[in-house]
């Protein structure tokens, strides 16, 4: 299969690792996403109709029957995929492949048509039913560097493309390239047990390179071509998943 | 019978829904007077640029010392007024406003002439740094008397000036 060739267009080419060993299921990384990307909640009543949205979720296998019993989990987010099913159904090019490999959702030029999260085979794009309610004291936590979605759009996870910009920022001013680790989105940033490492694997010395390549890498729903940016590692003596 | 044929009366219940969306949500963010080319707010002290900027050239960034380090451009605090206005003019009835505002501790009000939709980032810092004149996209601010939006600040005025020059054109470059 062919790949892309960022390398030619831009130096920057984002990818995350999360490591299955290390996780344990703990949620932190759903709620520093949910603050960090002012992600609206839904209430008891629209979660149940399947309306919730959470960027980032922690799905749960379990494994046999009491008192046996193993229980495995899988932080879910958009998996930035090169070949992303979701950009070729938009009617709009609401979502593209940026020149760094992100799956990009622009929210004012999308109309609503949610053929993107039908054909997302990982569903982690969200619709939003209703605009975001932030009243009292909710709206001072409000991120500044992130817009609110309206009612009749689709979002999904940015990978914290407001701390990549900032990042670059910072590294533009003082006449160099972005280092590694500079730049983390929230959940890496809040993770106890440092499951989630981000970086630039364009970047041969990279601590996500250097992960990729450790032989523990695997991609979810490799058979579908999709192609993530955000690769899972799994150990070699815990049959993860 | 009404003069107004069939079409005529399907046009105008038309463009009274449009005015009445144009008045209500979309409409406030998109078409709103701080939109708009005219917008010309009365300000709570008649400052004028003309006379700062133009007649007495003290450069841009002397007030708007952010524009240089963050993405606001931001507005001077009264002090930097009293820096100059503790002598200068000092008994001038628009002098004599600001001087009210600096011994009650109170921040002067100034209306927002230039601004931007909210799902747009915009950063000074950059534009500055690569030496986008101040004029470029806010106009001719040295020869006004009362401030107003000269451009209409759409996105193709941006990205106009982006492929001319160069810079990022990627929707996220802007848009989050």
């Amino acid at each position: 299969m062919k790949s892309f060739n960022y390398k030619k267009q831009n130096d920057y080419k984002w990818a995350m690792t999360i490591d299955l060993d290390r996780c344990n299921g703990c949620g932190a990384c759903v709620v520093a996403c949910q603050a960090e990307n002012n992600i609206a909640t839904v209430g008891e009543k629209q979660a149940e109709l399947g309306r919730k949205m959470h960027w980032l979720r922690i799905e749960r296998y379990i494994e046999g029957t009491y008192p046996d019993v193993k229980v495995r989990f899988l932080p879910m987010m958009c998996q930035h995929c090169d070949y992303a099913p979701c950009e070729s159904v938009c009617p709009v090019w609401a979502t593209y492949q940026n020149p760094e490999g992100l799956n990009v959702q622009v929210y004012n030029r999308c109309i609503g048509t949610r053929f993107c999260g039908n054909n997302c085979p990982y569903s982690v794009r969200y619709f939003n039913w209703y605009d975001s309610n932030f009243e009292g004291p909710e709206s001072n936590q409000l991120n500044p560097d992130v817009s609110l979605r309206e009612k009749g759009i689709m979002e999904k996870c940015t990978m914290c493309m407001q701390r990549i910009r900032r990042g670059k920022d910072t590294a533009k001013d003082e006449g160099r390239d972005v280092e590694d680790g500079e730049i983390q989105p929230a959940c890496a940033q809040t993770c106890p047990t440092n499951a989630i490492t981000f970086g630039n694997i364009n970047d041969h010395e990279s601590k996500v390179h250097e992960l990729v390549h450790s032989g523990r890498m695997i991609r979810l729903f490799e058979d579908k071509g999709t192609h993530p940016s955000v690769m899972y590692l799994k150990g070699g003596v815990a049959d993860v998943i | 019978m009404s003069s107004i044929s069939p079409i005529g009366k399907g046009a105008l219940a038309f463009l009274t829904i449009a005015a009445l969306g144009a008045l209500s949500g979309f409409g406030v963010n998109y078409f709103g007077p701080i939109y708009l080319t005219t917008h010309k707010p009365v300000q709570p002290i008649a400052y004028s640029h003309k006379l700062h900027a133009g007649d007495n050239k003290i450069p841009c960034q002397y007030c708007h010392t952010f524009a240089r380090r963050s993405e606001m451009a931001g507005v001077p605090s009264t002090q930097k007024c009293m820096n100059c206005h503790e002598f200068l003019g000092a008994n001038k009835p628009e002098a004599q406003k600001l001087n009210d505002y600096y011994d009650n501790d109170k921040p002067i009000e100034w209306k927002r002439v230039f601004d931007l939709p909210d799902h747009v980032w915009f950063n000074h810092k950059r534009h500055i740094r690569k030496g986008v004149k101040c004029q470029k996209c806010h106009g001719p601010i040295e020869t006004m008397e009362v401030v107003y939006r000269s451009n209409d600040f759409k996105m193709g005025f941006c990205l106009s000036c982006h492929q001319e020059n160069g810079a990022p054109t990627d929707c996220w470059t802007c848009h989050t």
